[in-house]
């Protein structure tokens, strides 16, 4: 094991599997000369040459149709969109198209193709940059969205990616690329729709992905002392959503928060608490809690900004009047 | 580069097949076997079979929902087509994909596509994987002047341009955008010119005649397999038909449409060849006769042929069947 | 708009009534407040009195048949719609447009006792969590019976818990899993009476999981009888009839009030002290046995107590209790000074902590200061829950009681 940076984790994945397959490659704004808008492929480019680290236009549309229609003739394109946000741009490549054409050809087209962004907040980068979109791709049958948190799962969960045979969007949290984590120093995957039990507990089950594991975890630090036990479960995958881990850990704890940095309102936690009514009814000793976004376009101002995405505290104050 | 006669005779049978398939499948609409759209390829027959000739086997096709000629001229079997647009489990994208999603993959036809101008996109991909894996592949992305004016059109000409992607760009301007006719859609109408914009040669020709089509894209494939980049032909031709079934038309005359009928690629393919002594008027109704027959049984298989299974509803939404609880830690 | 008849809640654990009979028949026009059907319950024959003024427009359940609490039994119609033909359909009626009324139920051919205010079927819904409702039907638990601890008094899994250790559940106790044969006896058996049901339940719920212990005492009841005797004459008017239990029910409450842990429930985890001093009375009646609450018995006289005993006991064997009347008890005495009995153990009436045992006052021979003498005395037997009380507490208890029994000036402070 060895300890690196999250942006370190990516990086090795990337690395690892162009050295092991030469159809891999690299395509999307600023991956080369510049290094990566968040210095994940520094000095990638002189590694792999120009051929497999491909700076490409500002235009989302042809950078990740592009990357369907390569990964369609054999390649296995990783196209990286700078941040999520300008997914949406893509946003009619990845679902009228990544997502359809395996079932609509019946099986004669495979779209092995991995997109990179960067969602989430807290850079004071506004509105427009700062969003948690993963909902609306999480939406579409055919395409899978997965969401590591730590350095361990976001290596495993891009080798994953990058060997399955669908077209995956894999977001990572520009705020967790410099935080540390135990990585294996050989090969080795996770697999894509697992959720992870992160900590275990017995009084109340906390579900979050991403960034907001490590809130959630804070927060179960803070019950812990106050005698309160809570287990942290991370989805991981949001697509396909892999509900067993939850469902077993509420049919211990009867209680769930989901701590989501997207709106409430249609987010994922809607999907997760609905999930849990249907699987686990009978176990249900509260209602399921939300702490998510809060309902507004992303502000500047930095204590806005705070404001507006669940802190450890929120989850704490939940979790305090859910347990009672 | 002449065609050989055989060639001719060939890309003649094509066409009429084509023409035939259509009216069939226009008939099959009418009895409420066929759902959703129909959009005939007839009038433009020449343009398909023109430039399709000019490929080699290896090469790709990635194409529009106006696609059944195209499939057709590839040498898709026509049954399993027609079985396609009936929704049958024999179809080429097993009932899944319907009349605008024709695909069969092993003869290089990647697809007919629905959203108009989004392909353009797959195709410079589909380039970009050929130029990569250095496989001696041409990519022809046959779309419509009505998705030019989308950015999917420039994005890709841009990239193809750049990385100079093996492919060949073949719009089809066959003057209406749906029922918008080109010079009110288009400030640049011409896409030919659209085309220099992006550094790519080009070349504007006569859709109609398909002797004119084969030389273009001829010249077309080789400009491109010889790795110097993309290219661009813009073929002028006309649909008989309206742009769907049901379409009322108000937007162009029926004087108009007689008019272009005159210039009916079989009609003039078939003058050609009676002219230049290749068949006489016996040997074109021989043609006419044996495709029918052809139809006949295409007709027969499609309409006999089972809806898929119920089972096939779940199958084929990802690559392999979703277990994603394996090997979880 | 149509009006709902709803089987009332009549009581803290009734969780179904069973449908009397109908005292009007479909189409028959109906006058607010005339009575509508008649319903046995645990407890009592209740009428139910029309909440509107209308037509009975339909009877949803028929007699015999048992409906769960809140349930629909009928719908009244009022006679404009039913003429223009605006009423809903049956069970189409959206569920904000019907009243959803209860029939005020009130004691057969009696002026109303109580008329509980009018409730929506929502409101009296029993909130309790999923979890909580699936052990409760796994173990067998009545949850009207469990006191919810959650937001807005919602039952959770540990109020099932903690329940579950107060009673020591066993899953409910089919009556009889194979049918004693005895010879002579009719094939079929004779079915239970709800109250014989209830009864059963309640105390096999009561010997089987609360562990009970018994203190008797000998109160010397000559100054006490001096006194009944002397309320008695002055009452005579109006026909005043204290007994000594009378006596024993107003110096239970006052020593209740010195000594509180008797005067509450086992809550698992802790005990539930109540702030009344709510004395149940057992009264014998035609097959079975009811308990009236005689509410505050600290804060009233002897008199008024034996006044409201005399009442409750006539309502009790008439079948025209209320629902105050039988809930909402903290401690039970249980009387059976009539029948000649010297002493007797009386089982707790859950979830009360005590119950008083009384038996006949007479005259015994007693060894007082060397000499042998008559005396009048009562035995007083205490049954407790040892759970909540000891036996020294409770012995104090009872040594106060007999205080205040033998020196009954006290019980008029």
């Amino acid at each position: 094991m060895t300890l690196i940076t999250y942006r370190d984790a990516v990086r090795d994945a990337l690395r690892e599997e162009m050295h092991r397959d030469p159809r891999v490659f690299i395509m999307g704004e600023e991956v080369g000369v510049w290094g990566g808008s968040y210095a994940v492929t520094q000095n990638m480019l002189r590694e792999f040459g120009d051929k497999r680290v491909r700076d490409t236009p500002i235009a989302e549309g042809i950078i990740v149709g592009a990357g369907i229609g390569a990964a369609m003739g054999g390649l296995r394109p990783v196209c990286e969109l700078m941040t999520v946000n300008f997914g949406l741009l893509a946003s009619d490549m990845l679902i009228n198209h990544a997502a359809k054409l395996h079932y609509m050809f019946a099986g004669q087209v495979k779209v092995p193709l991995v997109v990179r962004a960067v969602g989430g907040s807290g850079r004071q980068l506004a509105a427009t940059h700062s969003q948690s979109l993963e909902v609306l791709f999480a939406y579409i049958p055919g395409l899978k969205v997965v969401m590591p948190a730590t350095p361990y799962d976001a290596k495993g969960l891009l080798k994953a990616a990058i060997r399955d045979d669908d077209p995956v969007l894999y977001i990572e949290h520009s705020l967790l690329y410099p935080i540390k984590g135990e990585v294996p120093t050989g090969d080795y995957l996770v697999p894509i729709g697992a959720s992870d039990i992160k900590r275990e507990g017995k009084d109340v089950t906390i579900i979050a992905w991403s960034r907001m594991v490590h809130v959630a975890l804070q927060a179960a630090e803070i019950l812990g002392r106050e005698g309160i036990s809570a287990e942290v479960v991370d989805l991981r995958t949001l697509r396909p959503l892999d509900m067993e881990p939850v469902i077993r850990s509420f049919m211990k704890t009867n209680h769930a928060i989901v701590v989501e940095e997207d709106w409430r309102t249609f987010g994922i936690g809607a999907e997760v608490a609905v999930q849990i009514y249907e699987q686990a009814f009978g176990y249900l000793d509260a209602p399921i809690v939300r702490c998510a976004g809060a309902e507004v376009p992303m502000p500047y101002a930095k204590n806005l900004e705070a404001l507006a995405v669940p802190t450890a505290g929120d989850v704490v104050r939940a979790a305090k009047e859910l347990i009672g | 580069m002449d065609l050989n006669q055989d060639r001719l005779v060939s890309m003649y049978r094509q066409m009429v097949l084509i023409r035939r398939f259509e009216e069939r499948a226009a008939d099959f609409y009418r009895e409420g076997k066929i759902g959703g759209f129909l959009h005939l390829y007839i009038g433009e027959e020449a343009v398909g079979v023109g430039a399709i000739a000019a490929l080699e086997p290896q090469d790709y096709i990635v194409t529009h929902y106006r696609d059944h000629g195209h499939a057709l001229a590839r040498g898709l079997d026509p049954k399993r087509l027609m079985a396609e647009l009936l929704g049958r489990a024999t179809g080429v994208s097993g009932g899944k994909g319907g009349s605008m999603h024709l695909a069969d993959v092993s003869k290089g036809f990647w697809g007919g596509y629905g959203i108009v101008g989004g392909h353009i996109a797959l195709a410079v991909g589909l380039a970009l994987s050929a130029q990569y894996l250095d496989e001696n592949r041409v990519v022809l992305c046959i779309f419509g002047e009505g998705s030019t004016n989308i950015g999917y059109f420039h994005e890709a000409l841009n990239l193809a341009s750049l990385w100079k992607l093996p492919v060949v760009f073949l719009c089809e301007n066959n003057l209406y955008g749906m029922g918008t006719a080109v010079e009110r859609a288009s400030a640049v109408p011409s896409v030919a010119a659209k085309a220099c914009a992006y550094n790519i040669p080009a070349t504007r020709i006569d859709g109609m005649n398909i002797s004119t089509v084969y030389e273009a894209a001829a010249l077309a494939v080789a400009h491109v397999r010889s790795g110097q980049g993309p290219y661009l032909i813009e073929a002028m031709c006309y649909r008989f038909p309206g742009h769907s079934m049901g379409d009322p038309e108000r937007y162009r005359s029926k004087d108009e449409v007689d008019r272009y009928r005159e210039q009916d690629p079989i009609l003039m393919l078939g003058k050609q060849l009676e002219s230049q002594g290749i068949l006489d008027e016996g040997g074109l109704e021989q043609i006419d006769h044996d495709v029918s027959k052809v139809i006949e049984a295409v007709a027969v298989f499609a309409d006999q042929s089972h809806a898929p299974a119920p089972e096939a509803l779940h199958e084929h939404v990802y690559a392999h069947p979703l277990n994603h609880r394996e090997g979880a830690a | 708009m149509a009006t709902k008849i709803i089987m009332p809640k009549l009581g803290f654990d009734m969780a179904t009534g069973k449908i009397v009979r109908w005292l009007k028949r479909e189409g028959d026009p109906v006058r607010k407040g005339e009575p509508l059907l008649e319903i046995e319950t645990d407890k009592a024959t209740v009428e139910l009195e029309a909440t509107a003024d209308g037509v009975l427009e339909k009877i949803l359940v028929g007699e015999s048949v048992e409906v769960p609490v809140g349930d629909p039994v009928g719908e009244i119609v009022s006679p404009t719609e039913r003429n223009t033909g605006t009423g809903q359909p049956a069970g189409k009626t959206p569920l904000s447009a019907a009243t959803g009324m209860m029939a005020a139920p009130v004691a057969v051919a009696s002026p109303p006792v109580t008329a509980p205010a009018a409730q929506s079927r929502l409101s009296s819904r029993l909130d309790a969590s999923p979890l909580a409702k699936r052990m409760a039907a796994e173990l067998g638990i009545d949850l009207q019976r469990v006191e919810g601890s959650g937001p807005g008094g919602r039952i959770t899994k540990e109020d099932i818990e903690t329940y579950q250790v107060t009673m020591k559940v066993v899953p409910a106790l089919p009556m009889a899993t194979e049918e004693p044969k005895v010879a002579g006896a009719s094939a079929e058996g004779k079915p239970l009476s709800r109250m014989r049901q209830t009864i059963a339940r309640r105390m096999a719920e009561s010997k089987g999981p609360v562990p009970q212990f018994y203190l008797t005492t000998d109160v010397d009841m000559a100054p006490g009888m001096v006194v009944v005797n002397q309320l008695n004459e002055a009452g005579k008017g109006e026909d005043l009839r204290v007994s000594p239990l009378s006596l024993v029910m107003r110096a239970s409450a006052l020593a209740l009030r010195k000594y509180p842990n008797l005067n509450a429930s086992f809550g698992g985890d802790r005990l539930i002290m109540h702030d009344d001093v709510n004395v149940g009375v057992a009264v014998a009646v035609e097959g079975g046995l009811l308990t009236p609450v005689i509410a505050h018995c600290d804060q009233k006289s002897v008199a008024e107590i034996a006044r409201q005993t005399r009442a409750a006991a006539e309502r009790a064997r008439s079948g025209k209790l209320s629902r105050d009347d039988l809930t909402q008890g903290t401690f039970s005495v249980s009387n059976l000074g009539a029948y000649d009995i010297d002493h007797f153990v009386a089982i707790v009436n859950p979830p009360e902590a005590a119950i008083m045992a009384i038996g006949t006052a007479r005259e015994v021979p007693i060894v007082d200061g060397g000499q042998v003498r008559v005396s009048l005395r009562m035995k007083l037997t205490l049954s407790a829950d040892h759970r909540v009380t000891d036996g020294a507490e409770a012995a104090r208890f009872l040594q106060e009681v007999k205080r205040l029994l033998q020196s009954p000036l006290s019980l008029f402070l």
